[in-house]
């Protein structure tokens, strides 16, 4: 077991510093001049160059980056450019936004899909199963920004049962904390229930025509264990595949999310940064996004080496 | 893996006319209920099975001896129609509703599957899945149901029993998956074991070993056994009375002796050409032509007849199951030259 | 080795890192007989099928078709002489292409070889839909329109159409219905004696191998422990393994059956000195220290155990 998650560890670096060394590259490649963008029009070309030489932008590209490595060991990811602090300091502050939306934006999908895809499996055919299933469709082929526009106006506009935008932290009380992040989680999240839920449905259909289902009839367990036990174990496991995948795409979705909603998360913070040339923010920004990656994966992996044993030898 | 356990002298075994029967299936039908109407998959199917007494249900794929037998245990798919009577140990259980049946499984029936690796759950502690039956079936603690399920296991051949209740199926060899199955199946004091080929995913070696125990526990604990297979011969030398099925149908019913030896049946006859026999010395087999008709594809009268050397006019009336000589055949033209 | 072998394999072994499939195994088969490899799951029969048609790379040993080492040739003889040696699978679901008609199945061989023009392929095509007994109607149809005995005739077919002089048969009728496999396995005898052909025939079941071949092979561990005439093989069987396997056939009465214990051992832990002696019933100290050597007991048969030593000496 250990050895199993000392592997899944290991693998998990490639995921953190090659996204990293991309954007690092991608940054320094593309036109536009960061201390040109700070000091205005205005600027003459020495103010310019003094500060391209306190930024480290006049030395050659690997001397960047080998700062840029040296920073990372030690964790001084320097100041950012626009804020003029550092940025360790910065990401904390909407970094835990964001994880919070995305966690609670995964916890409902998970709800939403496995409720729907066993409702659907039990009543294979009926009315009931083709109603998922068109809404599933449906929620995997729309755009989540349109469904954010929905929820905002069914339900903070017309009923106005939630605010329009803005974020209280959970430290202002569960209640406010949830009227706040419950839409755009749910708007974040809608597509992975869809995904979930197909997924859940057909696998479950799969298992219940496995022969330990049979066994599990034959020795006169009641059909609640049969489902919740004997099936569930093992129809949750293509589910957990996609949470596991779904960890990046919410991530990611969660840029348009914020924006919509006026979240102060990362995701409109790293697109602010990337607006102004704030290379070390934007960096600061990408490591702590593959980090949370990073770890949500190897969660995934230990949940799937606990409910499969055949996963821990292999 | 300890030694093989001694079987007991046959003549503990008491002769027919004392065995209380276990098992009665009477004119046994069944359909599943699809958009064009009703398609059958067995017809009229009788047969009983005593205290200790184990009977064959034989025939090639599609046959319908494991939709039988799923019948029997009242776990056929939901668009099934059954239609005849079963009787477990004198009560008719064919007319009770699905709750009360599945109360009779495990508890009253036991299962047998082909593939013990895929008849176990693959995540789920070979303990937990048999502690979960004795704990719902006799109301058990957790600690007396992991005490019965290491004795079980013990009691079937398997060595550190304790270590394996926490191991996974994927651990075992196939020959110890089987001995699991098989503790599952008589955990909790069953009085009929339904086995579906429960030895033909396995090597000759271990087939045999399999057997043994099967017979063992037979005898102990007088089980009536439903031994569903492919393999006349191993249907001579374990089971006392065999049922042979054709598309749907009893074609031949009787003691396996007798059946094995002389069969009325021109189909069961054929089955018995169409293995290749130890010492025999042919350079040909003789095969029944043509292939089994599909469901649904049945012919009118006897369903055998387009394969029969046999067959006449006649053939295309249905033939009742009667007795001809020893044993009852389903045929208007039985093998006479019987001894 | 006698002269007119088509086919004679020395010392073959395959080990799959530590996991020993098949260990020193020798045999050769005379042109137009059948040789059978019988064993239980885990015996290497099926590993060895393969070596000798080097569709898996030995280890080491030599196999010599028609005159030539096979392991020793590049990949670009090995495939012209692929013509003469042919597969015949256990699974006829799963071996033939499911997108191509029977008519592309049967010239798609002839074409590789490149045999013949486009009409002579076609008409091969025909000729031997016909000697395997289907229809001609049969060319335009796709396998999954035939039944399990009809594709392993089409896969029967496909192995003659480039007129191979060694057809190796892997388990070809294990997965049919004993009524259709009778049918099979003598088109298998009727065809080989019109072709000619060699055979190798892999099979777990000895009724099957008994009417099959002329000459057999008893595998077990990755060796063979006993080899010999069918007659003798059956009749008069000298390793304690064959004997035990003829034992525990069925159809011998229940009462006579004698018993091995255990199970066939895991490849990667092969016991020292005589592989069977933890399940042999004749086991002594010399079967732990010394692995005896084949040995030659007249009448063409061959076995391997320390209890024909001592009967000799006796």
């Amino acid at each position: 077991m250990l050895r199993y998650l000392g592997k899944r560890f290991l693998l998990i670096l490639p995921t953190i510093f090659v996204p990293l060394i991309l954007v690092f590259l991608l940054l320094r490649l593309s036109p536009g001049d960061p201390a040109g963008m700070m000091l205005g029009d205005q600027a003459t070309a020495e103010q310019i160059a003094a500060l391209r030489n306190q930024l480290g932008l006049d030395q050659p590209i690997w001397v960047q980056f080998l700062f840029w490595i040296r920073g990372i060991v030690t964790l001084d990811l320097g100041n950012s450019i626009f804020f003029r602090e550092p940025v360790m300091q910065i990401i904390p502050r909407y970094a835990g936004v964001t994880i919070l939306l995305a966690v609670v934006a995964l916890a409902l999908a998970v709800l939403i899909g496995v409720t729907l895809g066993l409702i659907s499996a039990m009543n294979r055919n009926k009315p009931i199963d083709r109603g998922v299933v068109t809404a599933a469709v449906l929620g995997i082929s729309l755009p989540e920004f349109w469904f954010a526009l929905l929820l905002i106006f069914v339900f903070a506009v017309t009923l106005r049962w939630f605010p329009v935008a803005g974020y209280n932290p959970p430290t202002a009380g569960l209640i406010a904390f949830g009227a706040t992040i419950f839409l755009p989680a749910l708007a974040l999240g809608v597509r992975q229930s869809a995904l979930m839920t197909r997924m859940m449905r057909s696998s479950m259909l799969d298992v219940l025509n496995e022969p330990y289902i049979t066994t599990a009839r034959a020795q006169g367990l009641p059909e609640s264990t049969v489902i919740g036990r004997y099936a569930m174990r093992t129809a949750a496991m293509p589910v957990i595949t996609v949470a596991g995948l779904s960890a990046g795409y919410l991530l990611g979705g969660a840029v348009t999310i914020e924006i919509i909603f006026a979240l102060p998360g990362l995701g409109r913070m790293l697109v602010e940064a990337v607006g102004r040339r704030d290379y070390p923010l934007v960096e600061g920004g990408v490591l702590a996004i593959s980090l949370v990656l990073a770890v949500l994966n190897l969660v995934i992996d230990l949940i799937y080496a606990i409910l499969d044993p055949r996963i821990r030898y292999q | 893996m300890t030694a093989h356990i001694t079987p007991l002298p046959a003549e503990t075994v008491s002769p027919g006319a004392a065995r209380k029967t276990v098992l009665e299936v009477e004119n046994l039908s069944l359909a599943f209920r699809n958009a064009d109407g009703l398609l059958p998959i067995v017809t009229d199917v009788s047969f009983a099975i005593a205290e200790g007494e184990a009977v064959a249900l034989v025939g090639e794929s599609g046959c319908g001896k494991s939709i039988t037998a799923s019948a029997i245990m009242g776990i056929a798919p939901d668009n099934a129609e059954i239609a005849g009577n079963i009787t477990l140990n004198g009560t008719v259980i064919s007319a009770l509703p699905p709750k009360d049946r599945r109360r009779l499984c495990g508890r009253h029936m036991g299962f047998i599957f082909q593939e013990p690796m895929t008849a176990l759950h693959p995540t789920l502690s070979i303990g937990r899945q048999m502690t979960d039956t004795l704990r719902h079936n006799l109301g058990l603690s957790h600690k007396d149901a992991t005490d019965r399920a290491a004795e079980l296991l013990d009691r079937v051949g398997i060595p550190r029993a304790r270590d394996i209740l926490r191991g996974y199926v994927h651990e075992l060899s196939g020959g110890m998956r089987q001995r699991v199955m098989i503790a599952l199946a008589i955990s909790c004091g069953p009085s009929l074991i339904i086995a579906d080929e429960p030895t033909t995913a396995l090597d000759v070696t271990i087939q045999a070993q399999v057997l043994d125990l099967l017979e063992d526990m037979r005898r102990e604990l007088n089980l009536a056994m439903l031994f569903i297979t492919h393999d006349l011969e191993v249907v001579g030398d374990f089971c006392e009375k065999a049922v042979v099925m054709y598309a749907g149908d009893v074609v031949e019913r009787g003691f396996s002796a007798d059946i094995v030896r002389s069969p009325a049946h021109p189909y069961a006859r054929g089955l018995i050409d169409a293995v290749p026999a130890h010492d025999d010395g042919r350079t040909r087999l003789t095969p029944i032509l043509g292939t089994v008709p599909p469901v649904g594809q049945w012919p009118e009268g006897c369903r055998f007849a387009p394969r029969c050397g046999r067959a006449d006019a006649q053939c295309r009336t249905r033939p009742s199951l009667e007795r001809h000589g020893v044993t009852d055949a389903r045929c208007w033209h039985p093998l006479e030259d019987r001894p | 080795m006698t002269e007119q072998s088509i086919l004679s394999v020395t010392g073959l072994s395959k080990s799959f890192r530590a996991v020993k499939a098949v260990r020193d195994v020798s045999f050769s088969i005379p042109r137009g007989k059948t040789f059978g490899l019988v064993g239980e799951s885990g015996s290497g029969k099926s590993t060895t099928a393969r070596l000798v048609l080097r569709l898996v790379e030995p280890t080491t040993g030599s196999i010599s078709f028609r005159g030539r080492d096979l392991a020793e040739l590049a990949p670009r003889a090995l495939r012209a002489e692929r013509r003469h040696m042919q597969m015949i699978f256990q699974d006829p679901f799963g071996s033939l292409n499911p997108r191509m008609s029977v008519r592309e199945t049967l010239v798609e061989p002839q074409l590789v070889h490149d045999i013949g023009t486009p009409s002579d392929r076609l008409r091969t095509a025909e000729r031997l839909l016909a000697e395997v007994s289907l229809p001609r109607a049969a060319l335009d149809r796709f396998p999954h329109e035939f039944s399990g005995g009809q594709r392993q005739r089409i896969a029967i077919a496909r192995a003659l159409a480039t007129n191979p002089e060694l057809i190796v048969a892997d388990e070809p009728v294990s997965a049919l219905d004993v009524s259709v496999q009778a049918q099979v396995l003598n088109l298998m005898r009727d065809l080989q004696d019109r072709h000619g052909t060699t055979m190798l025939f892999i099979s777990h079941d000895l009724r099957v191998v008994q009417f099959m071949c002329d000459e057999i092979g008893v595998m077990y561990l990755g060796e063979i422990v006993e080899q010999g005439p069918r007659d003798r093989i059956y009749g008069a069987p000298a390793h304690p393994y064959t004997q035990a396997l003829l034992a525990s056939a069925p159809g011998k009465g229940s009462g006579q059956r004698a018993r091995l214990k255990g199970e066939i051992p895991s490849a990667h832990a092969v016991p020292s000195g005589c592989a069977f002696r933890t399940r042999c019933p004749h086991a002594f100290d010399r079967c732990v220290n010394e692995k005896p050597a084949m040995r030659d007991i007249g009448g063409g048969q061959k076995a391997a155990c320390h209890l024909l030593d001592k009967a000799e000496a006796a």
